[in-house]
C-alpha cells in the first residue's frame, strides 16, 4: 500500500524536482535560440600518416616517387585520371546553347591572360598534376606512372614545378614524399594563387594572401583556419568546385548552404533577398584586399621594345596591365552556369566579347544576384575569319621571344587546329570571375544602403529592374 | 559549330548585354564630358571604385576601333545613362528681385521670385521653421546671448532643394556684406554663377537660349539628408569614403549632442576612435535603411505623409480621400516640419514623428519581460541610442575668449577633453584631438507628444559667462572688447594669464583660476560699461534622438539599470571649467533637467539625475528601478528580525541540549504509537511550497541585489522569479480546495473557547517544559495536528503575509498591465519595499518553522512524518 510504501519520499522528490524544472525551463524559454550547426558538413582533421619511414629509397625522379605511392595507394592514380586536373578537360556536357554536347577544359579553352595552352604546354604545364605534358610527343594520357602525387600532397614546402610539370632540379624528392599529407592550402595555392602566370592574377578572390589569412580577409581561411579541401571535399580524388572559366555545367559545386541555412539571418528583411542575392553578394564586399589582381590586359600595346619594362604595368613581352587593390565586385545575375566562347567561335571584333557570359536573368528563378570580377583584354583576332587567335607564347618561337605576332599566331593556330588568314587585329573581350572566396564576417557585410542608395552598388536598370526594388518592388518568379 | 558570336548576340537580349554596352557607353560619356567645362551629375552618383575604374579603362584603351565604336553608338542609339534618381522638376529661369532674368540684368537671384513662378513662396516663407537658417548661421556653441544676425535676407530656397549648394559661399557673401547675393552664392559650385573677388556674375554658357538653367546643373528636388546636414550636424552618406570630423563643419547636432548621421559603419570611418575595430555598427540605424531627414521631419501637409490624425467622422469610414493633392501641397508646402518646434505641429495632432510612429514597440521586445512597464518608463531611446560616438560639448567657458573671439570649450567623449583650441585663432576648436571613447548620454525626464513623462537620453553642458549686476549677459562685443585689442589679447589680460610667459594663452591658462584673474577681467568689463560684472554658470540640457541603433547593439543587460551603478542614476561630468567666484544653476530652457550638481573630486562638477520627483518638472518621475533601488530601514529591519529569530531559536536549541543532558534519567516516554499524520497530498503541497518559498526566496534576493548575484542572469533570474510565484499560487489555491473539501480547514482554526490560555500553555511549555523533558501540552493527532500557536502562527502567515505577498508581487507583475491600479496602490516605491519586507518576515518564519519541527518526540520526528506520513507520536493517555 502507498502508505507504508518505503520509498515515497523519493517519489516526492522527483515529483517536486521534475515540477520546478519544468516550471523554469519553461519560463526560461524565451531566452533560448536555436541555431544549426554550420560545422556539422566540415569534415573532421583527419590526422595524417608520417611517410618518413615508409619513404626511404632516394628518388631520381617525379614518376619513382608515384611508383612507391603506387605501390600502397594502388587506386590513387587511376582516380586521378579520372580528374580535370589530370585532364585538363570535361566529359562533354550538353548544353543548350550548342547542337552537339561540348567538352571543354584548360586543354581547349583560351582566355584573355595568356590566351591559350596549346603550343605552349611546357610552360603551362607547369601546373598540370602530371609529368611529361608539352616534351617532343604527345602526351600520354594513359601512363599512370607520370601522374604526380606530391604537387598535392607534398607538405615539406620545397617541392616546385618546372616545365613540363616536371620537379625542378633542386627539389629534395626524399623529403618531399616523406613529408606527404592531406593537401593544404600551400598545395592548392601554389597553382590556383597564381593562375595567369602570377600573384592574385586571375582570380581576385584567391591569392597568396590566402596563405597565412587574418579573420578580416577570410573567416572561413582566417578565422577559422580552413583548408581548402574542407569545403571543396574529395572523393576518390575527385575535388568539388568548378569555375565557368572552364567548366561547363555546375555539377558537383560547392556551396554556401552545405554548411549555412538561408534562414539564418534573425531579420526577415535579410532572408527575403536569399532568393535573389547570392550569399556571397553580401558576404564578399570587396577582393584583391591584401595584394592586387588584374583588371586589363592590352596585348596590343606588347612589342614596343622602347618602352620600359614596368613590373604589374607594361611588359614588352606581355603588353599592358592594369591591377587594383581592394576590388569592388560588379553584380550580375547568375545561374550557376555560363557561355563559353569555344576556340573557332567567330566573333564580331567591334563589340565587346565576352568569353564566359554567366547565364541568367532576372526571369531566371534559378539565377541569383552574383559577384563577379571583370577582366578586361584586348586580344589578337583573325581579322578575315573574325575568330579568336591563340598564339604561340612561350619557347624558342614563340611571341615573348621572337615579338612576331604573324608567326606566333600561325604557330598557335596550327596547334589549336584552327585557321589563320595571316591578317589579325586586336579585340576586347572580357571575362567573369565569380567571386566565392574571401568571405568577411557578417560585421563586414554589405548593408542596405551599400546597394539600396543613390550611390549604391547595383546597377537596377541594368539588372532589369523598373528601378531600386526598395521602391520599385522585386521579382516575382519562383514563388 | 562556328555560330557568330558576340556579345550583341548572346544567347539572350538580357540585362548582361545592356550592362556590357552601357559599360562602354559611359567610358564614351565620360569622355565627351570630359572635354565640357560642365560635367553631367550623375557621373558622380556611381561608386568612386569603379568610376575610376572606368576612366581608367577608356583612357587605357581610348583609341582606334574603341572610340568609333563608341562614336557610333552615341550618335546612333542615343546615350539614355541609367539615372537612379532623375529630378522631375522642370528647367527653371532664375529671376531678380524685380522679376528679370539674372542673366539679362545681372542682379543677384531671388529665390522668392525665382521659384516664386510656381509656387506660393510668400506662404512658404510665412510658414518656414527655418526662417533664421537664412541668417548668417545658427548659434552652434551654446552662448548665452542671441545669435548676431547678419542681416535681413529672403528666404534661400537653393540650400535645402539643389544637389550642391555652396554654403560656404552663401557665408562669404554674408560676411562680406551682400546679403543680396547670398541665395546666388549658394549656386556658385554649379558653376551658373562666379565670384571673382566680391564681384559675382552669371556665366552665359549655362543658361539655354530659352533662358533656362539646364536640370543637369541645376538638379531641383527633395532635401537630401546633406542638405539638411549643412547646417543641422554631420552627414555622410557616402558608402565608400571613410567618415571625419572636419574642424567648424560638424554642425550643431554634432558638437551639442554628439549625433553623426551616416549609414557607415563606425568601424570604417575615419576617426580615432577607442575599440574601433569592434564599432561595426553603423552610426545611425536610420541612415543605414535609407530612412533620411525628410521621412520623419516632413512638411506638416505633405499628402504622401497624411496619416488622418482622429478626424470627425463617422465611425464605418476608415478612409478620407478627401485630402489634399499633390498639385495644392507643391503650390503651397508647408515649411513646419514633423518633430521640429513650428507652432503648426499641434494643429496637425499626431502628425509628429516618434519612433512609435513606425515602431511596434511592444511586439519587437518579446525577449523582454516587462516590456509595457519599461516602455512607459522610457523612451525608446534611452536603450537603443546607449553611446554616442562623436564627442560632443561638455563645458563652454565664455568667461574668455580665444583670439578669434570664440570661448573655451571642452569635449565629453574623449581622453582627453581637449580640443584643438585655437590659441592663434587658426580655428575654431570645434574638433577634439584625442582618442574618441564615446560617451553614455545622461538620462531626464522628458514630457513626450503624448504628454507622459519617461526618460531619455541627453547631453548637458555646462556653460560660463559674464553678466551685469541686474543678470544680463554682457554682450559678445563687449566680452571681446574685454579681452582683446585689435584682435590680440591685451597688455595686461597677458601679464595676468600667461603662466609660461610666452606671450600666448594656451588652453590650460585660458582660465579664470584665480580671484586675480577674474578681477582684471571684471575690471575692464566695468571700464567698458559693465555694472558689477559677475560670473554665471548654467547647465542646458540636449535631448538625444539620433545616432539610434538596432536591438543587437542596444543596451539589452537588464543589469546597465539594474544594478547598483545604474546607468539611469549615473552622473555626467560638467568639466573642470573655471568657477570664477560664480555659481552653477541648473537652468532648463524649455527641457526638463531633474538632477543634482555634485562635486566630482577633481576640481569639477558633475550632474547627477534624480529618478524622484523635483522642480522644475511638473510631471513627477518617481521610479523604484528594481536592484538599483532599496529602501534602507526595511532592509535592516528584515535583517534584524531574521537574525534575532535565528540566534533565538539557536539559544533555545543550545539550552534544550544542555537540558537534556542535565536531565538523562528523564527518559522520553517509551511508549509510543505510530501515527499516520500526513497524507500523501498534504505532505507533496508541503514540500512543493517549500521549495517554491525556498525559490522565490533566492530568485527575489538576487533582483534585489544584483550586484552580488553577477553570476546569474538577470532577465531569467525575474522570469523563474515570476514562474515560482506563480506554481506558488496555484499550489495554494488547490491546497485551500483541499482543506476547505476534506475538512481539514478545521486544523487551522483555533478553538475559541480557552483559546488564550492554551496559548499560554503552550508558550510556557516551549519556555519551560520543554527543558525539563515534559510532556507536549498537546497531543498531536492526524484530526488536530497544530498547537494553538501553530494555528495562530498559520493564521497569519496564511491570511495576512501570504495575501499580502501575492498581492504586491502581483501587483508589481501588474505594473506593466495594470499600471493604474498599480499607481492607484502606492506605485513600486512602495510595493517593491513592502514586498521585501514580506520577504524578509516568510525568511524569518522558515527558521522558525524548521527549528519547531525538532520539538517533537524526537528531534527529526516531525521531519520524518512530513517525509514518511507516519510519526511516532507520544500515547494517549499522558496527555492531560
Amino acid at each position: 500500500m502507498l502508505r507504508s510504501f518505503k520509498y515515497i519520499w523519493l517519489l516526492g522528490l522527483i515529483g517536486t524536482i521534475l515540477v520546478v524544472a519544468g516550471v523554469i525551463a519553461l519560463a526560461l524559454s524565451p531566452l533560448r535560440g536555436v541555431a544549426p550547426d554550420p560545422w556539422a558538413n566540415v569534415p573532421p582533421e583527419r590526422t595524417h600518416v608520417d611517410h618518413s619511414d615508409l619513404m626511404t629509397e632516394p628518388f631520381e625522379t617525379g614518376p619513382e616517387v608515384t611508383a612507391a605511392c603506387l605501390s600502397c595507394h594502388e587506386d590513387a592514380a587511376h582516380e586521378v585520371s579520372r580528374t580535370t586536373h589530370w585532364t585538363w578537360q570535361s566529359e562533354p556536357v550538353t548544353v543548350a546553347w550548342r547542337d552537339e554536347p561540348v567538352s571543354t577544359g584548360k586543354a581547349n579553352v583560351i582566355n584573355n591572360f595568356c590566351i591559350g595552352i596549346q603550343s605552349n604546354e611546357p610552360d603551362c604545364t607547369r601546373c598540370h598534376a602530371g609529368y611529361g605534358w608539352g616534351a617532343e610527343e604527345p602526351f600520354d594520357f594513359e601512363d599512370l606512372s607520370n601522374v604526380d602525387c606530391l604537387v598535392c600532397h607534398d607538405q615539406s614546402g620545397g617541392y616546385v614545378k618546372a616545365e613540363e610539370g616536371l620537379p625542378a632540379e633542386e627539389v629534395d624528392l626524399l623529403a618531399a614524399a616523406q613529408s606527404v599529407g592531406s593537401p593544404t592550402r600551400a598545395n592548392c595555392g601554389g597553382c590556383h594563387f597564381n593562375g595567369g602566370g602570377g600573384n592574385g592574377v586571375k582570380h581576385g578572390d584567391l591569392d597568396s594572401s590566402l596563405y597565412f589569412p587574418s579573420e578580416n580577409l577570410d573567416v572561413h581561411m582566417g578565422g577559422l583556419d580552413f583548408q581548402c579541401i574542407d569545403c571543396h571535399q574529395t572523393q576518390d580524388h575527385q575535388i568539388a568546385g568548378r569555375s565557368i572559366s572552364v567548366s561547363l555545367d555546375d555539377a558537383n559545386q560547392v556551396y554556401c548552404t552545405d554548411c549555412h541555412e538561408t534562414t539564418l539571418h534573425s531579420d526577415e528583411r535579410i532572408t527575403s533577398h536569399v532568393d535573389t542575392v547570392a550569399c556571397q553578394t553580401c558576404h564578399i564586399p570587396t577582393v584583391a584586399v591584401r595584394d592586387r589582381t588584374r583588371i586589363l590586359w592590352d596585348w596590343s600595346a606588347a612589342g614596343d621594345l622602347a618602352r620600359e619594362n614596368v613590373p604589374g604595368q607594361y611588359l614588352q613581352t606581355r603588353g599592358e596591365f592594369m591591377t587594383t587593390l581592394d576590388y569592388q565586385p560588379d553584380y550580375t545575375w547568375y545561374n550557376g552556369t555560363a557561355q563559353r566562347y569555344l576556340l573557332g567561335d567567330t566573333m564580331d571584333p567591334a563589340t565587346l566579347t565576352v568569353l564566359d557570359p554567366p547565364l541568367g536573368d532576372l526571369d531566371d528563378p534559378t539565377a541569383l544576384i552574383f559577384p563577379f570580377k571583370i577582366h578586361y583584354a584586348r586580344q589578337p583576332y583573325d581579322a578575315e575569319y573574325n575568330i579568336l587567335l591563340q598564339p604561340t607564347t612561350a619557347g624558342e618561337g614563340g611571341y615573348w621571344t621572337t615579338f612576331d605576332w604573324n608567326s606566333a599566331l600561325a604557330s598557335g593556330a596550327e596547334a589549336a587546329g584552327i585557321p589563320y588568314s595571316g591578317s589579325y587585329g586586336f579585340a576586347e573581350t572580357a571575362m567573369y570571375w565569380p567571386l566565392t572566396h574571401m568571405v568577411q564576417p557578417a560585421s563586414n557585410a554589405l548593408t542596405c544602403a551599400d546597394c539600396h542608395s543613390d550611390n549604391g552598388r547595383m546597377d537596377w536598370e541594368a539588372l532589369g529592374y523598373f528601378g531600386d526594388p526598395l521602391v520599385w518592388g522585386g521579382r516575382e518568379v519562383g514563388r | 559549330m562556328n555560330r557568330r558570336y558576340t556579345s550583341m548576340q548572346l544567347n539572350r537580349e538580357d540585362t548582361k548585354d545592356a550592362e556590357i554596352r552601357n559599360h562602354f557607353q559611359h567610358e564614351g560619356a565620360e569622355r565627351t564630358t570630359h572635354a565640357s567645362s560642365l560635367p553631367p551629375r550623375w557621373l558622380f552618383r556611381r561608386g568612386e571604385a569603379r568610376l575610376v575604374r572606368r576612366i581608367a579603362i577608356s583612357i587605357l584603351t581610348g583609341g582606334g576601333v574603341l572610340s568609333l565604336m563608341v562614336g557610333i553608338l552615341l550618335l546612333g542609339a542615343g546615350v539614355t545613362f541609367a539615372q537612379t534618381n532623375p529630378s522631375f522638376h522642370p528647367p527653371i529661369v532664375l529671376r531678380d528681385a524685380d522679376g528679370a532674368l539674372v542673366q539679362e540684368s545681372g542682379a543677384p537671384a531671388s529665390a522668392m521670385m525665382t521659384c516664386g513662378d510656381c509656387h506660393d513662396t510668400a506662404f512658404i516663407s510665412a510658414n518656414s521653421s527655418h526662417a533664421d537658417g537664412a541668417l548668417r548661421s545658427v548659434r552652434q556653441d551654446a552662448a548665452p546671448f542671441a545669435a548676431s544676425s547678419g542681416g535681413s535676407v529672403e528666404t534661400n530656397c537653393f540650400m535645402c532643394h539643389i544637389a550642391q549648394p555652396d554654403n560656404a559661399a552663401r557665408l562669404g557673401a554674408l560676411d562680406a556684406g551682400q546679403p543680396e547675393w547670398a541665395s546666388s552664392a549658394t549656386l556658385r559650385a554649379t558653376g551658373i554663377v562666379t565670384d571673382a573677388d566680391g564681384s559675382w556674375s552669371w556665366n552665359a554658357a549655362a543658361f539655354a537660349p530659352d533662358g533656362t538653367v539646364d536640370t543637369a546643373l541645376l538638379a531641383i528636388g527633395d532635401p537630401t539628408d546633406a542638405n539638411c546636414g549643412q547646417c543641422h550636424g554631420t552627414v555622410h552618406s557616402d558608402g565608400q569614403m571613410p567618415l571625419v570630423l572636419t574642424d567648424g563643419e560638424s554642425g550643431w547636432e554634432t558638437l551639442l549632442r554628439g549625433q553623426v548621421f551616416s549609414p557607415q559603419r563606425i568601424s570604417s570611418s575615419g576617426l580615432s576612435l577607442e575599440d574601433k575595430s569592434t564599432l561595426t555598427r553603423p552610426w545611425d540605424v536610420h541612415a543605414e535603411r535609407l530612412v533620411g531627414c525628410t521621412d520623419c521631419h516632413y512638411a506638416l501637409n505633405n499628402p504622401v505623409f497624411d496619416t488622418q490624425p482622429d478626424r470627425t467622422g463617422p465611425d464605418h469610414l476608415q478612409f478620407d480621400p478627401r485630402r489634399m493633392d499633390f498639385g495644392e501641397y507643391l503650390h503651397r508646402p508647408l515649411h513646419q516640419f514633423a518633430n521640429s518646434q513650428g507652432a503648426l505641429n499641434s494643429d496637425f495632432g499626431g502628425a509628429a514623428r516618434s519612433c512609435s510612429s513606425c515602431h511596434e514597440s511592444v511586439a519587437a521586445h518579446s525577449w523582454l519581460p516587462y516590456a509595457e512597464r519599461h516602455f512607459s518608463a522610457t523612451t525608446c531611446e534611452t536603450c537603443h541610442v546607449p553611446t554616442l560616438y562623436a564627442p560632443a560639448l561638455e563645458s563652454v567657458d565664455w568667461t574668455v575668449v580665444h583670439p578669434d573671439g570664440s570661448p573655451r570649450m571642452t569635449y565629453r567623449g574623449t581622453d582627453d577633453g581637449a580640443t584643438t583650441g585655437s590659441p592663434d585663432g587658426t580655428t575654431d576648436g570645434s574638433s577634439p584631438t584625442g582618442l574618441i571613447t564615446g560617451f553614455t548620454p545622461v538620462v531626464l525626464p522628458r514630457v513626450g507628444t503624448d504628454g507622459a513623462t519617461r526618460l531619455a537620453p541627453y547631453n548637458v553642458i555646462s556653460r560660463w559667462y559674464w553678466v551685469a549686476g541686474d543678470g544680463t549677459p554682457v554682450s559678445e562685443e563687449v566680452l571681446r572688447a574685454g579681452w582683446l585689442v585689435d584682435g590680440a589679447y591685451a597688455p595686461e589680460v597677458l601679464a595676468a594669464f600667461d603662466a609660461n610667459g610666452d606671450g600666448a594663452l594656451s588652453d590650460a591658462e585660458l582660465l579664470l583660476d584665480t580671484p586675480e584673474m577674474t578681477a582684471v577681467i571684471a575690471d575692464r568689463l566695468s571700464a567698458l560699461g559693465v555694472a558689477d560684472p559677475r560670473v554665471m554658470g548654467d547647465v542646458q540640457s540636449y535631448a538625444i534622438h539620433h545616432n539610434v541603433i538596432g536591438g543587437e547593439w542596444a543596451v539589452r543587460e537588464c543589469t546597465t539599470c539594474h544594478a547598483d551603478d545604474s546607468r539611469m542614476a549615473a552622473a555626467l561630468p560638467l568639466g573642470t571649467g573655471t568657477l570664477g567666484g560664480g555659481e552653477l544653476t541648473l537652468t532648463a530652457s524649455g527641457l526638463p533637467l531633474n538632477g543634482a550638481l555634485e562635486p566630482d573630486g577633481d576640481g569639477g562638477v558633475s550632474y547627477r539625475p534624480l529618478l524622484v520627483a523635483a522642480p522644475p518638472l511638473t510631471a513627477p518621475v518617481d521610479l523604484y528601478i528594481l536592484g538599483h533601488n532599496s529602501v534602507d530601514w526595511i532592509n535592516w529591519l528584515g535583517a534584524l528580525m531574521f537574525l534575532g529569530v535565528a540566534f533565538g531559536a539557536g539559544g533555545h536549541g543550545l539550552l534544550r541540549i544542555l537540558a537534556s543532558r542535565r536531565q538523562r534519567v528523564h527518559q522520553p516516554h517509551a511508549v509510543t504509537e505510530k501515527v499516520y499524520m500526513y497524507s500523501i497530498y498534504e505532505r507533496a503541497w508541503h514540500w512543493m511550497q517549500t521549495v517554491m518559498i525556498f525559490g522565490l526566496l533566492f530568485t527575489g534576493l538576487v533582483i534585489h541585489n544584483p550586484e552580488a548575484f553577477s553570476m546569474f542572469d538577470f532577465q531569467g533570474v525575474v522570469l523563474v522569479h515570476n514562474a515560482l510565484a506563480l506554481v506558488l499560487v496555484i499550489n495554494a489555491a488547490f491546497a485551500l480546495v483541499y482543506h476547505l473539501v476534506s475538512g481539514e480547514i478545521r486544523q487551522f482554526l483555533p478553538r475559541p473557547y480557552g483559546f488564550f490560555d492554551q496559548m499560554v500553555m503552550q508558550a510556557k511549555y516551549y519556555l519551560q517544559g520543554i527543558f525539563r523533558g515534559d510532556a507536549h501540552p498537546f497531543e498531536k493527532t492526524p484530526e488536530r495536528k497544530m498547537n494553538p500557536l501553530q494555528q495562530v502562527t498559520y493564521l497569519a502567515i496564511l491570511n495576512v503575509l501570504l495575501p499580502l505577498q501575492i498581492l504586491t508581487g502581483a501587483l508589481m507583475w501588474g505594473a506593466q498591465r495594470l499600471p493604474e491600479v498599480t499607481a492607484q496602490l502606492g506605485g513600486l516605491g512602495f510595493l517593491a519595499p513592502f514586498h521585501t519586507l514580506i520577504a524578509w518576515a516568510f525568511a524569518t518564519f522558515i527558521v522558525l518553522h524548521v527549528y519547531l519541527t525538532t520539538t517533537g518526540h524526537t528531534p527529526v520526528a516531525n521531519i520524518k512524518a512530513m517525509m514518511m506520513g507516519w510519526e511516532d507520536t507520544e500515547p494517549k493517555e499522558i496527555t492531560s
